[in-house]
């Protein structure tokens, strides 16, 4: 046993194994943490090996210790104060990302997530983030770009969130895809291995989701196994009879908000010869009850057995 | 509360020796030897009457400041686990989480013993502690005030943030 006594003046903490080092790191903030590496040659490096997933938000800056932990602060008050307050909330966070990213120099990252309040005008710089994780080859992104209520809970549909247009997939290996949010357009660039796809639009705002994956989403994603749309009101969808087939789809959940018919579905159904699993979602509107079918959150599952003559 | 409480029927306590590094046998009660994952595993193999623990890597000292964690958390969970099932209301984990900050409290050549020897017995509980107290430590202070704490000397030749 080392140090009972007269070993005052012996650094101690350094010697300690790397796994608690470690430890010890992961229970600071990223600022803190990486604030440890300028405290000696031993340290230098520990916090980067920690960071195999990084997380950017506002608990992430600040610290635990700070009062409204994962709510923007400035979000807490009103007028023009907060207008103030949020930029320049909004403009140390830039630069403390940008400075996180400018220091892990980790080759490899398991995950990216990204939360924070940002407007439209910053697009370039989240590009920018977004495609320094990628020459990472991380594995997870989580981003949400909505402004935080109080409770720090995301109210999407407060307004003034940042609006996404388009999105463009080019990611090679990437498997899994969910997108929850406003109505934007898909394109598939080249997603080959791409097996799983969620596109659910935000409530009450029904577009395009099956209207792309009528047309081209079965050429464009050809391991697609499990489908999970949100769909426009039945009555407005024209199937065409004659749908490309979906070779792979095993599963597919469909959520709706007003009455709908399988029967219309069924060329989609057709399309998809080697289902095993349906669920239809009813999402109840607000203020209007009916009975039957139209309970909310009721789900029915349909094991299709093989389709016959394919 | 104790009336309940009939001595004549406890079977005998087993316990087991724990002999520290510099040669001093602790005799301590089975379960509270038990807190130790590294104890526990390959408990049953061993027989009861070699029950005994080398502990190369704990000093007396150390030693003396696990038993007595374990014994303090041993105690505890069961005088928790009885309020709660006689209903009756308890600050037992309060109590504990105050005893656990105060045990904690030592300098910084007690605390590195301690997670040696937490991360030797593997005790989880007691090494989540002492990790945490050490972020504790540095949390909020400048590398300025950390290398002093732990007396870290600065061997980095450049100092990229010196400017901060």
């Amino acid at each position: 046993m080392t140090g009972e006594g007269n070993m005052i003046s012996k650094d101690l903490i350094s010697e300690l194994p790397e796994e608690i080092l470690y430890f010890t790191l992961s229970l600071l903030s990223l600022r803190e943490a990486a604030r440890t590496s300028i405290l000696s040659s031993r340290w230098r490096y520990l916090w980067k090996t920690t960071s195999r997933s990084i997380s950017l938000d506002l608990l992430a800056m600040k610290g635990s210790s700070h009062p409204n932990c994962g709510c923007g602060s400035a979000l807490c008050e009103n007028g023009k104060r907060r207008n103030r307050l949020l930029r320049t909330e909004r403009s140390e966070f830039i630069g403390w990302v940008n400075q996180i990213l400018q220091l892990d120099y980790s080759p490899t990252l398991d995950s990216f997530r990204l939360r924070f309040y940002m407007k439209r005008k910053f697009a370039h710089l989240i590009d920018k983030w977004i495609s320094v994780a990628i020459a990472k080859r991380v594995q997870k992104i989580y981003i949400n770009l909505s402004p935080l209520d109080r409770e720090g809970n995301s109210s999407p549909d407060k307004g003034g969130c940042f609006s996404v247009s388009e999105i463009e997939i080019d990611a090679r290996n990437l498997t899994r895809l969910e997108y929850w949010g406003g109505p934007v357009k898909f394109s598939f660039l080249n997603a080959p291995q791409l097996s799983n796809v969620a596109i659910r639009n935000m409530l009450f705002d029904y577009s395009s989701p099956l209207t792309y994956a009528l047309r081209r989403l079965s050429s464009d994603l050809p391991k697609l196994e499990s489908l999970i749309l949100s769909v426009k009101p039945i009555q407005e969808i024209k199937i065409p009879c004659q749908l490309p087939l979906f070779v792979n789809l095993k599963k597919l959940v469909l959520i709706f908000v007003l009455p709908l018919s399988l029967w219309s579905l069924i060329p989609l159904f057709m399309a998809s010869p080697y289902l095993q699993r349906l669920e239809v979602h009813e999402l109840q509107p607000v203020g209007s009850v009916t009975a039957g079918l139209l309970v909310p959150g009721l789900i029915v599952i349909v094991p299709v057995p093989t389709l016959p003559d394919y | 509360m104790k009336d309940s409480f009939n001595p004549s029927i406890e079977p005998p306590k087993k316990t087991v020796t724990l002999v520290s590094s510099d040669g001093y046998d602790f005799e301590v009660e089975e379960e509270v030897a038990l807190e130790s994952q590294v104890i526990k595993d390959g408990f049953e193999d061993k027989a009861v009457d070699d029950r005994e623990y080398l502990l190369f890597n704990v000093h007396s000292d150390t030693l003396e400041l696990i038993i007595k964690y374990c014994e303090k958390h041993v105690s505890s969970r069961k005088s928790i686990s009885a309020a709660a099932a006689s209903s009756s209301s308890s600050n037992g984990e309060e109590a504990l989480k105050e005893w656990d900050e105060h045990f904690i409290s030592v300098d910084t050549n007690t605390l590195y013993d301690i997670l040696m020897a937490a991360d030797y017995l593997n005790i989880k509980s007691l090494l989540d502690l002492a990790i945490q107290k050490v972020a504790d430590t540095i949390h909020g202070r400048s590398p300025e005030q950390i290398r002093k704490k732990f007396n870290i000397e600065n061997d980095s030749i450049i100092d990229p943030w010196a400017s901060e």
